[in-house]
């Protein structure tokens, strides 16, 4: 058959030779672009799945010894002493009243529920407190640790009033449910 | 190919002391091999159009004879015909079972058409043949193509399925990573005690002794989210119109023992007063929290 064809081909003017050349020459630096962009981008898409998918067999190995970590962790709290969303709210507050330091705050961001475990945390702004008392609000709130954990503490002097700060937290509690 | 129609048998493969008779409307040709390796001799004997079959009989004796020394004697009725479609290094032709190759080197010289068209012919086959072969060579890659596409389709068809099962098992996978971060955030609030104010006591001094009165700490940081890092560093920025003041500090703190390391960088000035950014980062476990 290919010797058919060749004779077949060999027998064309050159014009007809030269065009079959240019227009398969053409098709194949077309399809040819295509195919290896598409290529590419499946070699990309398989490559990154496969990441994905062998993480994925590397969590789920670990399963067992996670839960297991988690359970041995939750167990240095008393379930008694955690705090839930409300709980953590009313603590804190209770605290800056002892303290004599007012705060404005935002709800409660419950964290993800694992098992019957969570990490609530309360974002919070004391504006222009003074700095005896803000540091007695901060001292009471580590006497609570662990149960309560500042997480993140921004201050900035008040311009006006050298011995007062305006400070901006997170305090976390952890929350066991029964 | 313009030549003798005998010397297409030229090529034959033949035993020696073999006479081939090529008979043809103007007479007969004998072409008489010696040895195996190329015909020794040719003869032509003309005869008329209209000779009797005896003459003809008569004429090749004749030949035959004058040749001397055939043991094998080959009579072919018709003249040699190119095979079409042979290889681009030898041409075959064929007169009944008779079977002759000869090299296109060879048919070359013996073409009696002038030189300069010939050179000019081969020149145009050289190409036609380059294109025939680009052809050839386009249409492989298409195939080739064709094939890749197939095995792309295919590919798609098993990504799917492993997208599938990667996004069945995401749940599962987030609430054990969800369970890890747990378990390290309660190792965290048990173990790494995050002190802001005792990391702020340490860099100002006890009595604001420590920090040159030139500088002025405009607003202080830390952040435990930040990791181990974080829960042991502490960011200040700093103004100052006596800038001269900055490495004094920064010398002063590394001088601590609670200090692991100072990094100052500066910030954009404004006005005449220079603002830098201090992240100091402190020993693990070396700051202990004050008592209430």
């Amino acid at each position: 058959m290919i010797r058919t064809l060749r004779a077949f081909f060999l027998r064309r003017v050159l014009r007809e030779k030269l065009l079959l050349v240019a227009f398969l020459g053409i098709a194949v630096v077309m399809w040819g672009s295509s195919l290896s962009s598409r290529a590419g981008r499946f070699f990309r898409a398989k490559t990154a799945t496969t990441e994905q998918l062998k993480e994925q067999d590397f969590w789920l190995k670990q399963k067992p010894q996670i839960e297991a970590a988690t359970h041995q962790a939750a167990a240095q709290m008393d379930p008694a002493k955690t705090l839930d969303p409300t709980l953590l709210l009313v603590e804190v507050r209770r605290i800056a009243n002892d303290a004599g330091v007012k705060f404005n705050s935002s709800n409660v961001t419950p964290g993800p529920n694992v098992g019957q475990f969570s990490i609530n945390t309360l974002r919070l702004t004391v504006p222009s407190a003074d700095w005896h008392e803000f540091a007695t609000f901060y001292q009471h709130l580590q006497e609570r640790a662990p149960y309560l954990a500042i997480t993140e503490l921004a201050m900035q002097p008040v311009r006006s009033n050298a011995a007062q700060v305006t400070a901006t937290m997170s305090v976390s509690s952890f929350e066991i449910r029964h | 190919l313009v030549a003798p129609a005998s010397v297409a048998l030229f090529g034959g493969d033949v035993k020696p002391a073999t006479t081939v008779v090529l008979s043809s409307a103007e007479g007969l040709t004998a072409i008489h091999w010696e040895t195996a390796a190329v015909p020794s001799r040719v003869v032509f004997r003309p005869l008329a159009a209209e000779a009797a079959d005896e003459d003809r009989a008569r004429t090749r004796d004749e030949l035959i004879r004058d040749l001397g020394g055939s043991k094998v004697i080959v009579d072919l009725l018709v003249a040699p015909a190119a095979e079409p479609g042979g290889s681009d290094t030898e041409i075959v032709f064929r007169s009944g079972d008779f079977v002759s190759r000869l090299s296109r080197t060879v048919l070359t010289s013996v073409d009696v058409r002038d030189k300069a068209e010939l050179a000019a012919l081969r020149a145009a086959r050289k190409r036609d043949v380059v294109l025939w072969r680009l052809t050839l060579g386009c249409a492989a890659a298409l195939l080739l193509m064709a094939l890749g596409e197939l095995a792309l389709v295919g590919g798609h068809a098993w990504q799917k399925v492993r997208v599938a099962k990667l996004n069945a098992r995401a749940p599962a996978v987030d609430s054990i990573k969800q369970a890890q971060e747990l378990a390290t955030n309660i190792q965290d609030l048990v173990t790494k005690r995050f002190l802001p104010l005792e990391m702020v006591t340490s860099v100002v001094g006890a009595n604001g002794d420590r920090k040159p009165a030139d500088l002025v700490i405009t607003r202080i940081t830390s952040s435990a989210a930040s990791g181990t890092r974080g829960t042991y560093s502490l960011v200040m920025e700093i103004q100052t119109t006596n800038s001269a003041q900055v490495p004094v500090y920064r010398n002063e703190l590394q001088k601590l023992p609670e200090c692991e390391s100072v990094n100052i960088e500066p910030l954009p000035s404004q006005g005449d007063r220079s603002m830098f950014r201090v992240t100091v980062t402190f020993k693990p476990g070396a700051l202990k929290p004050e008592a209430a």
